[in-house]
């Protein structure tokens, strides 16, 4: 079991090590020169190229990204051209309510996707298979900012249960956190979970059709325990790989669910920073995300030693 | 293959209705002059926010501007952003693949080059791409190309390493055909099916991402009629005026529904492991 671990978290290096690199030759490759915007208008060429030496942007790539790296390592990411603050204090002001949508929607779309799939697997070909199958293409198919607006429109404007927009931080209370929250986290998780109850039934299908299953329905335990403690359990390995692969597009989700609910999280973050040009900040943010996709689908795979015996060994 | 879309057609309903709607969207696109009854960057400023009547089918924006032919005008970028994507992808993702199948050296590093770029979540990628070479249609189209070859290279590569393994290639190569042959005769061939049920993925997430991109403001030029430029156009009074991001939204979801169900019955109909009955 160590050397499985010990062997995915060597194998994740070189995968973050080319994120870095793709992610540093973006704002590399960025049009403009910071040190001549730093100078300002009236700024002479010795200026401007004291400033740029400065800077370290007479260096070469290689010697850039070196330095670039080993400040990433000490949590330094530069600073915004915007406002000049750092970018690190920039994210981690915006955090709370990004984790918290991320939790959140991602805690609708298990409720709704693994019940869904579990069932549609146990009566392929019923009325509930076929509707939670043109669920999940729908979902493929439905932006989330669409999704998001049906809803605002139905139960904030026409049917004024919830606000509209906004984000309550969850020091202020729970249930006004909360009351901010389930549009946004309702929006997103549904569409996540598409993908999710697909997976969920073609593992369980698989499973269903094992002899263990047979044996244990023979033996007249009742249904439930069949689909949830034999089925559910032996069909995990796929649907906490698909989780860790709908991560990527649950980021992607935020960044849009964020502008449409006004929530001032990292998404928002990002996109007020590409409205600005602010190179520092748009390469910190997909650093961070991008990060966070690799790191999430090594515990994951890290987790498959839980759900499977075989691989521990 | 033809016989492959053809029954796809006839076995899946759904198939069939989501290629005649992607047709009737592609031919509206092509007419959009003739289709769209008002010049679509035309400014009313006595017709400003109209509800959908008949004269504006769809209402009117803030400006004034014809919600409906700004949408008909709408789909020429979306087909346009859609199909060249999946040209492209499909064509680079082909050659990489077949590279990376035969040739072990590209082999490693092409793939952990892929391994990188998939690492970053798609959207993120063709964000910072757009961010650096400026909103424009073209550097849309490369972005969100750039954000779909690695899949495509992954499932060349796969199927070439899958197929190099049949007997009919080791016949073939013992046989002293050359490989450029070999490749033309009997792997390309065999990869058209499933390039073809990834070319309408491909074209589906690039119309998508298409729409989010200009949505958040990292797409096309603001004065571009895109559906993602009139959705975020329309945000800020979508409580006054809820129609500037309701028609457009709806006429999105259609057509990237049409594009999923029509390749999920090309996959069915090529492959029959993957049909919907056990």
């Amino acid at each position: 079991m160590l050397e499985y671990v010990l062997r995915r978290i060597v194998a994740t290096i070189p995968v973050l090590l080319l994120v870095a690199i793709i992610v540093f030759s973006l704002l590399y490759l960025a049009p403009g020169d910071p040190a001549a915007v730093l100078a300002g208008d009236q700024a002479s060429a010795e200026e401007i190229a004291r400033i740029r030496s400065s800077l370290g942007l007479d260096q070469s790539f290689l010697q850039r990204f070196l330095q670039w790296g080993g400040g990433v390592l000490r949590g330094d990411l530069g600073q915004s051209v915007f406002s000049g603050r750092p970018v690190t204090s920039l994210i981690a002001q915006r955090l709370e309510p990004t984790i918290a949508l991320t939790v959140l929607s991602l805690l609708v779309a298990l409720l709704i996707a693994i019940p869904l799939g579990v069932l549609a697997a146990w009566k392929p070909g019923s009325w509930l298979d076929r509707g939670a199958m043109g669920f999940a293409v729908l979902g493929f198919s439905v932006p989330v900012f669409v999704l998001s607006y049906c809803l605002i429109l139905l139960l904030a404007v026409a049917l004024p249960v919830l606000p509209v927009q906004g984000y309550k931080p969850l020091m202020d209370g729970i249930g006004p956190f909360l009351r901010h929250m389930i549009l946004p986290a309702f929006a997103l998780g549904v569409l996540n979970a598409a993908l999710i109850a697909r997976t969920t039934r073609a593992a369980m299908l698989e499973v269903l059709r094992q002899d263990y299953i047979r044996t244990a329905q023979a033996k007249g335990l009742p249904v439930m325990r069949v689909l949830i403690g034999h089925a559910l359990k032996n069909a995990a390995i796929p649907i906490v790989t698909i989780i860790g692969i709908s991560f990527a597009m649950l980021i992607s989700g935020v960044v849009v669910t964020e502008t449409v609910f006004n929530i001032p999280g990292v998404g928002r973050l990002t996109v007020d920073a590409i409205l600005r040009r602010d190179y520092p900040v748009i390469q910190g943010v997909i650093l961070l995300f991008s990060v966070a996709y690799v790191l999430l689908n090594l515990l994951i795979d890290l987790s498959y030693g839980l759900f499977d015996p075989r691989i521990r060994l | 293959m033809t016989a492959g879309v053809a029954q796809a057609m006839r076995q899946h309903r759904g198939a069939a209705v989501g290629a005649a709607l992607l047709a009737a969207m592609a031919l509206a696109a092509i007419a959009a002059p003739l289709i769209a009854p008002i010049d679509p960057q035309l400014i009313a400023p006595f017709d400003r926010l109209q509800d959908p009547d008949a004269r504006y089918w769809f209402g009117t924006d803030q400006i004034g501007r014809d919600v409906f032919s700004r949408t008909v005008y709408g789909a020429r970028v979306s087909m346009m952003v859609g199909c060249v994507v999946a040209l492209t992808a499909i064509f680079s993702g082909l050659l990489l693949g077949l590279l990376a199948g035969f040739i072990r050296w590209v082999d490693g590093i092409l793939m952990r080059v892929m391994d990188g770029l998939m690492a970053i979540p798609s959207i993120l990628l063709a964000i910072a791409l757009v961010a650096i070479s400026g909103p424009s249609i073209r550097s849309i189209v490369i972005a969100i190309t750039i954000a779909e070859v690695p899949r495509v290279t992954r499932l060349v590569r796969g199927q070439v390493i899958a197929l190099r393994g049949q007997l009919f290639i080791e016949a073939a190569t013992t046989a002293g055909t050359s490989v450029p042959v070999i490749l033309y005769r009997h792997i390309v061939p065999n990869l058209l099916a499933p390039l073809l049920v990834q070319a309408s993925y491909v074209f589906a997430a690039a119309v998508m991402t298409e729409a989010v991109l200009s949505f958040i403001g990292a797409g096309v030029p603001p004065e571009t009629p895109s559906w993602g430029n009139i959705i975020s156009e329309g945000r800020t009074v979508f409580q006054l005026a809820p129609h500037i991001v309701l028609f457009p939204s709806l006429v999105l979801s259609v057509m990237v529904l049409s594009v999923n169900i029509l390749g999920d019955g090309l996959r069915d109909a090529f492959d029959p492991r993957f049909t919907g009955q056990p």
